[in-house]
């Protein structure tokens, strides 16, 4: 390959890049510029591409027309527990599926495995009902368990990769020298797996924030609603220009900004635990 | 206990172990998983009045109006066609961008961030946000395409218009998703095999061919199925961005049902249209699973 070849090469290969930066990039700049863009000037036609005003007025109006710190804690206690009950739960049945062989283990490993393929909603109702029944609706612990359990078969598959990439001789070594069961569990093997345990944890944390369909179907009132149902009941609201684009898109950059600061400190350990899946 | 760890001999003490460590997250599972589907079947034969929690037996009479109801049809049909146009879309696209990134240059550090960005993101503020920049009047992505072609239209008003406008935000969200993997895939490839078959005398289309495809294909199998089932679940965007419309033309089944279960408390219909997305998700899973496993053998 000579030199000319290689630098139209790498010519190419910049402009595609920035194609692909601005395709991705772009409604976020539009997301964040319609937040601090005052209201009479987001409505223009055409709209203003690079506007000269700015104000904070829009996350000031937003906060005022929903309970929004009640919201942000629901956010945070709901997204937090669920992914620290499946990760727990998680490490306990992956670390026995990795390390203890007995009939019937693939099997029950499948199963796990096939209930991904269950559509949430074919679950809501029954688990609606009986909610209603035992008093968990309107209950953020209600809403931890669907969660929980939804995110725990994938967070049981990409452990079992980690664990298994451990070698058994140190337990084992432990073991010999008369370590009980719980101590090889927590004070050896535990240790051994943090970081994957840690990168499950920010995984189904961002999942769990992210999650719109079981707030919404099993929370009522400021008590248990999160931010994604906050976002959809000021979508509700209708101005002279139609939604309330610009309350909305300031309830988006706050609802983005934690996401993408994760994103950023934990790039290299999610993209880890994301690409085990599928690679083997 | 001091041959806990030991492989070679499966005491009952050990299984007894793994028993404990397995139950909790099983009972969890069978919970809000076994537990529901069983009990949505049972429903979808019943007319139930949620207000006084009656159920009475109707036989297969949701199913009959289900088989009858237009909206259900037209439903069905969007769902299929959400998933596997948005599945070829990105897929082809994530090819793209993965081997883009693959090559050496100074940015893919960046790259690697950006892939992530659209992932982490709530779908709902996709599905919002897109709305907004979909708006017949205000929208930016409107008035971009006006630009460009001389064609304003309201994308969100016309049926295909709508569908389309929200296979467009789906593939937007998640094809970085897949080129994140596929570009693992693609680093995962010894470099040594593309300078052997360099020194045979390859030619580049035949190391992409015999190299990098072979390489590639278990997870484009892996990501393929895993989107297929996700994919016929799908309900955020469809919430967010259309609320089924215009008319019923982008009311995916997750939207349906849950129309039908909160909006017209119809849970028995709503569990009859369950059992059915349950059937389509079982069908076209068993399908592209054997699809994929033939095209697998063929590569």
């Amino acid at each position: 390959m000579n030199l000319e070849g290689s630098r139209t090469n790498l010519v190419t290969t910049y402009v595609l890049f920035c194609v692909y930066v601005f395709i991705t990039i772009f409604p976020f700049y539009w997301i964040f510029i319609s937040s601090v863009t005052p209201k009479h000037k987001l409505f223009s036609i055409p709209p203003l591409y690079f506007p000269s005003y700015f104000t904070a007025e829009n996350f000031v109006r937003m906060a005022g027309n929903i309970p929004f710190s009640a919201y942000l804690r629901n956010s945070l206690v709901f997204a937090l527990s669920s992914s620290a009950v499946s990760v727990f739960l998680s490490f306990l049945a992956a670390y026995a599926f990795a390390r203890i062989r007995f009939r019937g283990s693939n099997v029950l490993l499948l199963l796990f495995l096939l209930s991904i393929a269950l559509p949430p909603i074919t679950t809501v109702i029954p688990l609606y009902e009986l909610y209603g029944r035992v008093g968990l609706l309107n209950k953020i612990e209600g809403m931890v368990i669907a969660m929980s359990s939804l995110i725990t078969p994938f967070t049981i598959w990409i452990l079992i990769s980690f664990i298994k990439q451990v070698p058994a001789e140190i337990e084992e070594a432990a073991a010999i020298d008369g370590a009980g069961f719980l101590h090889i569990l927590f004070r050896i093997a535990f240790p051994l797996i943090v970081p994957a345990v840690g990168t499950m944890f920010v995984i189904n944390f961002i999942t769990g924030w992210n999650e719109l369909l079981y707030p919404l179907v099993f929370a009522v009132d400021a008590r248990s609603k999160t931010l994604t149902v906050g976002l959809t009941e000021v979508a509700l609201e209708s101005t002279a220009y139609g939604k309330p684009w610009d309350l909305m898109s300031a309830l988006s950059v706050v609802m983005i900004i934690p996401v993408i600061v994760l994103v950023i400190i934990f790039q290299r350990t999610i993209v880890e635990g994301l690409t085990r899946g599928a690679i083997k | 206990m001091a041959n806990f760890v030991n492989l070679q001999k499966a005491s009952r003490r050990k299984i007894y172990y793994a028993i404990v460590l397995i139950l909790p997250a099983l009972v969890l599972r069978l919970f809000t998983s076994l537990y529901p589907v069983v009990y949505t079947i049972y429903l979808s034969f019943f007319r139930v009045n949620p207000i006084i929690g009656a159920h009475t037996y109707a036989g297969l009479a949701n199913f009959q109006k289900m088989s009858a109801d237009l909206v259900v049809r037209e439903s069905i049909m969007f769902t299929v066609f959400f998933t596997f146009v948005s599945i070829a879309f990105q897929t082809a696209l994530g090819l793209l961008v993965a081997l883009l990134l693959n090559k050496r240059f100074a940015l893919r550090y960046f790259a690697r961030t950006i892939n992530l960005i659209p992932w982490a993101i709530p779908m709902i503020v996709v599905a919002l946000g897109f709305r907004w920049m979909f708006d017949g009047e205000y929208g930016i992505i409107t008035d971009l395409i006006a630009r460009f072609t001389g064609l304003r239209f309201a994308w969100l008003v016309d049926p295909w218009g709508a569908r389309w406008a929200i296979v467009l935000a789906n593939v937007w969200k998640n094809t970085p998703f897949v080129a994140m993997l596929l570009l693992a895939g693609l680093q995962s490839v010894p470099l040594e095999l593309y300078e052997a078959a360099r020194v045979d005398g390859a030619s580049g289309w035949h190391c992409f061919r015999y190299i990098t495809i072979p390489f590639l294909s278990p997870i484009v199998i892996t990501t393929v199925l895993f989107f297929t089932v996700w994919y016929l679940a799908t309900f955020d965007i469809v919430y967010g961005m259309t609320g089924g419309g215009p008319g019923f033309s982008t009311a995916i089944m997750s939207y349906k049902i849950y129309q039908e279960t909160f909006s017209h408390m119809n849970f028995g219909y709503a569990s009859a249209i369950s059992v059915a997305l349950l059937f389509l998700v079982g069908i076209l899973g068993t399908i592209v699973l054997f699809i994929s496993r033939k095209f697998e053998i063929l590569l």
